[in-house]
């Protein structure tokens, strides 16, 4: 029968693959186990095996962490701390991360960084890595688990301290747009948390609108452009994310209006019109979300695996871009979309490490 | 007292008027005829009294009570059961469980496969059905699926059983075993509406007959009190003669297409077929034989195997764009959804199929408005196209002038090969005679005409030449006077020539 | 049998990853690593059997995943006080919600396409209220047992067991019947007085059962509830379903398919993390295996029928 013959090559096919990719793994793991290259002193502790999984690996964003921390890792092997690296990408299915999360338990990884999709449903199996004896450090976007290392900065405080900015530059009062993320959205939730907490203390700074929008250019500049001609006589506007500072900047720009003062982020595309416009009184304070937190958990997680005692929280805090350290962020060169942030110096690093 | 009585039923589709005032009755103890042509009204009836329909107004009585939220659900449970021609089987089920479709019998919720099958072998006994209950039911071939169908409405122990064109695709020895159930079931008390295409077997069967026409009762007749004459003059309205145009007498010319061994998947057998300028070529038999993806094929729609000639030069009609550029036009069945764009007006419908000539490449994309004009008022001037303006929504013509749209569109340009799917499937009888007469003009002006039909009458009326096709062969060639209505239906489902003859297929 | 055939061939390539897996991870055939692996696929194997019965109707559920995270949130905020009567109450919420989309399909005679589409914005709204952001409470005994094992018992195998059972009782009763014969023919399963719109009610409603049992799942392997982790299911669903040879037209195949498909899906995407080839070039494979092996499938029918 032909239909079989066909199946069954296909089937002899679909075995070689999958034969093929279990020789890689093979390979893989030999070079695991033997001993690093770079790790020649006897007293050295064992190289180690990390991995990261994330939530997702296309953001420019995730691209930056991806690249910093493959740098770190590069001069991690050197020193002959780490063996293998490996990053997997959920591509936005938390319960393919708590998979990948399984699958390195099953592999003995040493070290499992995460970058978690949801604040919950990984803290099973990253407890259970831990009590495989993994050393597991969450940084960014953070769990609720306790027994892990957590790698984050205060969101909280992100808002307090943009509006503390903009409550002081309006002199204690004025009228101001609130331009948050979409509702129910945790990290939004709490920047506007921040911020609200700022604003209490001034009474006389009146929040016109308090407008939701997606983190992300178009919606917000229509969320903005709505608002903003119900309310054209603002002093200020308090935005809590990068895309939607742009958004703001730009409508007042295109409407040729007063620029008033924006909290920003350290998205490049708002630098960028920050820089240009500052020539014309335009002023802001903007702050990030750093890169190297993942830099910093691998080092962390690294570290304690070495046998060092570790902070399980270390909360990073947050860079402050002024107008007058902006020019050492704003990135003409590179697209709108990056998050430009310069480098934490190591010995920062090690203080936060070290619990100090 | 009455089983089933019909009183001036009316029903429309869309405006249209396909039941009018409709009347008959049907005793308990006897076997009652539906005759008339396609389109005469007869299915919708049925689905009347199936409860696949609801009248716009009248009454159906069943057993003295006036039938009201009339479902299949209900019509089944008071013993109403039928067979049709299209087939309600699930052919991804077994026979067992098609037998019992909907009824299934079960034993504490839950439907024993074993039960299933042993209790459905005395039915298809009955039939005259060898088959194991367990196989899929599409895996029988289709005669004994209208068996397996007839068996299914004995399951529900009806006390009307409604036969629509169920012998279609039945030999001999399985029209017999159909019959003889009916005829079981009427010295029972039971009742039986037959429709079917072969009077023949009506004329044997039946106690009275009721002919419509246009979605109207012509007569109902007693059996003893007429013949085939009788009703083919009251089903038609007219002379036959004067329906069809005259054949010209068909001297030999040299074909434009010449097709041999065409193959499509499923197909068991190569097709061969001329079709030469001025004559009009039919494809018959039952339905679904194989003659609609003859004529898919050469329109390229369907991928297809054999050899091609076109003026005596290979060639390959791989795709309906090929197809067009080397001169075939195709009207198929389904009008709605192939044939034409519903929602478009005449003028875009007409218009389509003309646009390289419309809009030449020196003046890049635009239609010259003018000549689109010029070319869609000569198209409906030719075709007497009845249409309130170019502008109107093909959808709101008549079926009968949406099928001349069809048709018309190609004309500008002048195919040389006409491919038609049941050309006047649901048309008024008017229209089909102007149908007739165009096609015939068109063959006359040198065009070569192929026509698949469902109508005998209209085949045999129609064609120069008719080849009755057979799971995909042709099993017999028709021309001459041995083109008969009977020797069709014959050949069509013995699915071979008449004895005696020797097939050139 | 020709579809027995077709899961001869996907047991077969399922014996194969099965044979590659337990060389990668030597510890397969014991019970703790069963149990992981069990709660791992469990959410993947009952979204798909709920997405087979819509589909064995010739739907499709686009709403599976809202509708499992649905069933989440609900569980998870606990209502009811205990783990069983939430349970109880999670399931009703989303076989209603099943239902409803059943009640769309058949009674406004759209598309189950656009009705599902439609009605997965409607649903992750519902669920947003429910449960706002990721949280809730699952009793930590619960999550332990089922993701360490009680007593040496795979308590997700069982779990999976048990449905398919009821799966395969249900089967066999005259709504099952109903069910394949709409599916295959529904003109003629109206024509022989099947009650074609109840049975699709029932069919997306029996669909909401499993979708809730793969919500209730999730959240105790995850041991919380996250108004969104359901969306992935969806599709995942839907390319299981394909594979294990349920037809888009309906009225044919068998849940043991969808099974030997969700099996295999989810086996290979493990082996694809233990290969470490580049994350993306995983997403491309695993892809391209889908494609071959649907593609396979369907020529070796089409053949047949030839």
């Amino acid at each position: 029968m032909k239909g079989m013959t066909r199946r069954a090559l296909i089937a002899a096919a679909a075995g070689a693959l999958l034969a093929t990719t279990a020789c890689n793994v093979d390979s893989g793991a030999t070079t695991a186990s033997s001993p690093a290259a770079g790790g020649t002193a006897s007293a050295a502790p064992k190289a180690l095996k990390v991995g990261w999984s994330t939530i997702y690996l296309a953001p420019s964003w995730m691209q930056q962490t991806l690249k910093m921390l493959e740098d770190d890792v590069a001069r991690l092997k050197g020193e002959g701390k780490v063996a293998s690296y490996e990053t997997f990408n959920a591509n936005g299915d938390t319960s393919q991360q708590i998979a990948q999360i399984q699958a390195m338990i099953t592999q003995k990884y040493d070290v499992i960084l995460v970058d978690a999709g949801s604040s919950t449903a990984l803290n099973p199996v990253m407890e259970q890595a831990v009590a495989a004896g993994i050393v597991v450090a969450n940084f960014d976007s953070l769990v609720t688990s306790d027994k892990v290392i957590r790698v984050g900065t205060d969101q909280v405080e992100w808002g307090r301290m943009t509006a503390q900015w903009l409550a002081d530059k309006l002199g204690g009062k004025g009228e101001i747009i609130a331009m948050n993320g979409p509702a129910g959205v945790s990290v939004s939730e709490e920047r506007w948390k921040g911020a609200e907490e700022v604003f209490k203390k001034y009474p006389d700074i009146k929040i016109a609108a308090n407008v939701h929008s997606e983190y992300n250019l178009a919606p917000a500049a229509q969320a903005f452009a709505s608002a903003y001609s119900a309310n054209p006589d603002i002093t200020g506007v308090f935005s809590q994310g990068g895309a939607l500072s742009a958004a703001a900047l730009q409508t007042l720009v295109k409407q040729d209006r007063k620029l008033v003062p924006i909290t920003g982020e350290n998205y490049n595309g708002f630098l960028k019109m920050w820089a240009e416009k500052r020539r014309e009184g335009f002023s802001s304070i903007a702050t990030a979300q750093p890169n190297y937190l993942s830099v910093i958990a691998l080092q962390a997680a690294v570290a304690k695996a070495g046998g060092a005692n570790v902070p399980m929280n270390i909360t990073v805090p947050l860079p402050e871009i002024t107008d007058e350290n902006l020019d050492q962020f704003v990135k003409p060169d590179q697209p709108d979309d990056s998050y430009p942030i310069q480098p934490l110096p190591q010995g920062e690093i090690d203080k936060l490490i070290a619990g100090k | 007292m009455t089983l089933l009585n019909v009183e001036r039923v009316s029903k429309s589709f869309a405006g249209v008027t396909v039941l009018r005032e409709v009347s008959f009755d049907i005793q308990p103890g006897e076997v009652l005829a539906l005759v008339g042509e396609n389109g005469a009204g007869k299915s919708t009836v049925l689905s009347l009294i199936t409860g696949l329909l609801a009248p716009d107004s009248g009454t159906i009585r069943y057993a003295g009570e006036p039938v009201r939220a009339w479902s299949p659900h209900r019509a089944r449970a008071a013993g109403i059961a039928s067979v049709h021609q299209e087939l309600s089987l699930n052919p991804h089920q077994s026979v067992a469980q098609n037998v019992f479709l909907g009824a299934w019998p079960a034993r504490r919720g839950l439907v024993r496969h074993r039960d299933l099958a042993a209790r459905a072998r005395p039915l298809l006994e009955r039939v005259g059905l060898d088959a194991d209950p367990r196989t899929p039911a599409g895996r029988l071939p289709l005669g004994a699926q209208q068996l397996v169908e007839l068996a299914k409405a004995l399951a529900a122990d009806p006390r009307l059983l409604i036969l629509d064109e169920a012998t279609s695709a039945l030999d001999d020895d399985q029209v017999r075993a159909v019959f003889r159930v009916a005829g079981e079931l009427r010295e029972r008390g039971g009742s039986v509406v037959i429709v079917s295409h072969r009077m023949g077997e009506l004329l044997s069967i039946s106690d009275r007959l009721t002919v419509l026409k246009d979605g109207e009762v012509m007569a109902t007749r007693r059996r003893a009190e007429t013949d085939h004459d009788d009703l083919v003059r009251l089903m038609v309205g007219r002379e036959l003669s004067d329906m069809f145009p005259a054949k010209p007498d068909s001297s030999p010319v040299e074909p434009v297409l010449r097709v041999s061994g065409l193959a499509v998947p499923g197909s068991r057998a190569g097709v061969d077929l001329e079709l030469a300028p001025g004559r009009i070529v039919g494809l018959g038999g039952l339905q679904g034989q194989g003659q609609r993806e003859v004529l898919r094929a050469l329109f390229g729609l369907r991928p297809h195997g054999g050899r091609i000639e076109l003026d005596g030069r290979p060639c390959r009609l791989a795709s309906p764009r090929e197809a067009i550029r080397r001169g075939v036009g195709y009207v198929p069945e389904d009008r709605k959804t192939e044939g034409l764009h519903v929602v478009r007006s005449v003028r875009d419908n007409l218009a389509l199929t003309s646009l390289r000539t419309l809009a030449p490449a020196r003046a890049l994309t635009t239609v010259s408005r003018r000549r689109e004009s010029e070319l869609v008022g000569e198209l409906i001037r030719r075709m007497r196209i009845k249409a309130a303006s170019p502008a109107q929504e093909a959808r709101r013509l008549s079926g009968g002038n949406q099928q001349k749209v069809a048709l018309a569109k190609w004309l500008p340009n002048r195919p040389r090969v006409l491919l038609l799917a049941e050309p006047t499937r649901g048309i008024d009888v008017g229209t089909k005679r102007e149908i007739y007469h165009l096609l015939r003009e068109l063959a006359a002006e040198g065009m070569a005409v192929l026509v698949t039909s469902g109508d005998t009458m209209e085949l045999v009326g129609l064609c120069d030449e008719v080849l009755v096709m057979y799971e995909g062969a042709v099993v017999d060639r028709l021309a001459g006077a041995e083109l008969t209505e009977e020797r069709l239906v014959h050949a069509s489902v013995a699915g071979r020539a008449a004895a005696g003859e020797v097939s050139r297929a | 049998m020709r579809g027995d055939l077709d899961l001869v061939w996907l047991g077969a390539l399922l014996l194969v990853a099965l044979a590659v897996y337990w060389r990668l991870d030597p510890t397969l055939p014991r019970p703790a690593t069963i149990t992981i692996l069990s709660a791992q696929f469990l959410p993947l194997i009952l979204a798909a059997a709920g997405q087979t019965v819509v589909m064995l109707t010739g739907g499709i559920d686009l709403s599976l995943g809202a509708v499992l995270s649905l069933g989440m949130a609900v569980f998870v905020t606990n209502p009811a006080g205990n783990v069983v009567a939430s349970m109880a109450l999670a399931l009703a919420v989303t076989v209603l919600a099943g239902a409803a989309n059943g009640a769309l399909v058949a009674y406004a005679g759209l598309p189950p396409i656009i009705v599902t589409l439609a009605a997965s914005f409607l649903w992750a709204g519902v669920t947003l209220i429910v449960l706002p952001q990721p949280g809730g409470q699952v009793p930590a005994e619960l999550v332990r047992a089922y993701n360490m094992g009680w007593y040496g018992l795979a308590l997700p195998a069982i779990a999976i067991g048990l449905a398919l059972a009821v799966w395969k009782l249900v089967k066999t009763t005259r709504f099952g019947l109903a069910l394949y014969a709409v599916g295959g023919n529904e003109h003629g399963a109206f024509a022989n007085g099947i009650d074609t719109r109840r049975v699709k009610i029932a069919a997306y409603g029996f669909a909401g059962l499993f979708t809730g049992l793969a919500g209730i799942g999730l959240a105790i392997q995850t041991g919380s509830g996250d108004p969104t982790i359901g969306t992935p299911y969806t599709l995942n669903s839907i390319a299981v379903a394909v594979l294990g040879g349920i037809s888009f037209f309906g009225g044919v195949g068998r849940m043991r398919g969808t099974l030997l498909g969700a099996l295999l899906f989810g086996l290979l995407s493990n082996l694809l993390l233990f290969t470490g080839i580049s994350t993306f070039y995983q997403l491309i494979l695993q892809g391209v295996v889908l494609v071959v092996a649907v593609a396979v499938k369907t020529l070796a029918a089409r053949e047949r029928v030839a």
